[in-house]
């Protein structure tokens, strides 16, 4: 009990009150100080996140390949492109600390094979993925956006301005577009983003506070 | 006409995807480079780099993967070939795993223009610019860089000691930057990260530049002067190129950034709208004349 909960609260007080205090203190004051400390600390804890992530990720997809999954196929290339990524990636890092200078090749080889992963296979994807963005909300905005109420009207004939004030074919067009696309932007859309950004803002206090305090333990695995 | 309604109201996607490609092929191959108007965004973003001076340092943070990097990949341009003339100290860095990686290709394409444009003018790697890589800790390298940059980053992104490096000799910790630009292909970068903490809490200037997406976010911080200019998209990025002027050492007669091939993405990115444009249109149509008339 300790151990799987008390601890934890305890850790979790302490960081969080150090933080929250820390972060309005003056530079230079002992609590600032170990506010800093506790950043570093955050840093190697991230670290240490990624490599969670990795064997959890592993942990997912080897159970899935195990249980013949009809996704199964998914999971193999995605062990695969991973391990064989991370091998070029670290054997690549390794022998940059341990070069021989006698053997720059050693070196080449999994630095250029990392590089080439990333530079023909990663990028092309990922480019390829945002691009069906365009046709898929082409799709979209065909079937959903329609001037179903005065609100929807309104959405659409202001969705019709911004989107012609962003282009350079609606300034030649009218020039009237991008100024009045700039004033939707900076004013009538800033009002409504800044009044949910001050939500969340509050909202996310009042769950960190409810962490900090004790009183959500969902984190710990808990109902 | 129903059953032109009823085609419509019933039109398959892929009829869609179709024109969408045929007019992004079309408008590629035929070009019509319409005019490119520079709007305040770019201007004041313009005269953010006009106030780096020589021998000042700025850090530009590549917080972008490949899927950001046509929109956000101009504007990095832009930005590191007017910091390289106005002479200042470039420290790249990334929040996002694949930033610097991606650094490393564009400041190599800006060097290669800059030498170009510039004869007589070399850029060094570690006396110009650095590139240091990519850090995990989000919020907490900022912090940590407030007091000692080199303590967070001991080597550069390619594993050289950074206190080798003449470019950190004066730079010791984040009150030592100019100016942050920080380049955001989404969360984890210019709103989360440099802006509440760089700007809010250590004072540091943050100027940026994000996907057209996510752009209506930012203004807010615009408005109220935390972020002191903002690159809001292609359009903006292609207005920036167009407006970073050099003399071109051949003709001695003024150019300015902004390519063909630049120009080109403008006109697809035009076109593509229209026709999204139109379709809802064309969809409104059909809605209405089936509320009207019924099936």
């Amino acid at each position: 009990m300790f151990l799987r909960k008390t601890l934890p609260l305890m850790i979790c007080f302490l960081c969080g009150i150090f933080a929250m205090v820390g972060f309005f203190s003056a530079e230079g004051t002992a609590i600032n100080t170990y506010y800093e400390k506790l950043a570093k600390w955050n840093s190697i804890i991230a670290a240490f996140a990624m490599l969670l992530g990795v064997g959890n990720l592993l942990r997912v997809n080897f159970l899935k390949i195990a249980k013949n999954h009809h996704d199964k196929i998914y999971c193999i290339i995605l062990v695969v492109s991973l391990l064989v990524t991370a091998m070029f990636g670290i054997l690549g890092g390794v022998y940059q600390t341990k070069v021989d200078p006698a053997n720059p090749q050693a070196l080449d080889m999994f630095k250029n094979k990392c590089s080439y992963i990333f530079e023909y296979m990663m990028k092309p994807m990922q480019s390829t993925m945002f691009s069906l963005l365009a046709f898929f909300v082409a799709s979209a905005a065909f079937r959903a956006f329609r001037a179903k109420s005065m609100e929807a009207t309104i959405l659409l004939i202001t969705a019709f301005i911004v989107m012609l004030g962003r282009i350079p074919i609606g300034t030649s067009i009218w020039s009237g577009f991008a100024p009045i696309s700039e004033w939707i932007l900076s004013t009538v859309n800033m009002a409504g983003s800044r009044a949910i950004t001050l939500g969340a803002a509050i909202g996310a206090t009042a769950a960190c506070l409810k962490i900090i305090l004790g009183l959500e333990t969902r984190y710990l695995g808990g109902e | 006409m129903q059953s032109i309604f009823q085609i419509l109201k019933t039109l398959d996607r892929r009829i869609i995807f179709l024109f969408i490609a045929i007019a992004v092929i079309i408008t590629l191959v035929n070009p019509m480079y319409l005019n490119i108007s520079i709007s305040k965004n770019a201007s004041t973003f313009l005269k953010a780099l006009n106030n780096i001076n020589e021998g000042e340092a700025v850090i530009v943070s590549f917080d972008y993967a490949a899927s950001g990097e046509p929109e956000l990949k101009p504007m990095a341009y832009g930005i590191l070939y007017k910091l390289f003339q106005r002479k200042a100290k470039v420290i790249i860095m990334g929040f996002w795993d694949q930033g610097p990686s991606l650094a490393n290709t564009t400041v190599k394409e800006v060097i290669t223009k800059f030498e170009k444009d510039n004869p007589g003018r070399k850029i060094e790697y570690g006396k110009d610019y650095v590139n240091l890589g990519y850090k995990a800790g989000g919020f907490t390298v900022v912090i940590n860089m407030s007091k000692a940059i080199k303590e967070i980053f001991t080597t550069d992104n390619n594993g050289v000691a950074i206190n080798e490096l003449p470019i950190m000799s004066k730079v010791n910790k984040l009150s030592d930057i100019k100016m942050v630009f920080g380049l955001t292909g989404g969360n984890n970068g210019l709103l989360d990260i440099w802006l509440p903490f760089a700007r809010q809490q250590y004072n540091v200037p943050i100027a940026g530049g994000c996907t057209s997406v996510s752009a209506p976010q930012f203004y807010q911080y615009m408005n109220s002067g935390q972020l002191e200019a903002l690159l809001d998209g292609f359009k903006t990025a292609a207005e920036l190129l167009k407006a970073i002027e050099y003399t071109d050492p051949v003709t001695n007669k003024t150019a300015n950034l902004l390519t063909k091939e630049v120009h080109k993405i403008a006109d697809v990115q035009s076109i593509v709208h229209i026709i999204i444009m139109i379709f809802i249109i064309i969809a409104n149509i059909s809605y209405m004349y089936e509320k009207k008339y019924g099936k």
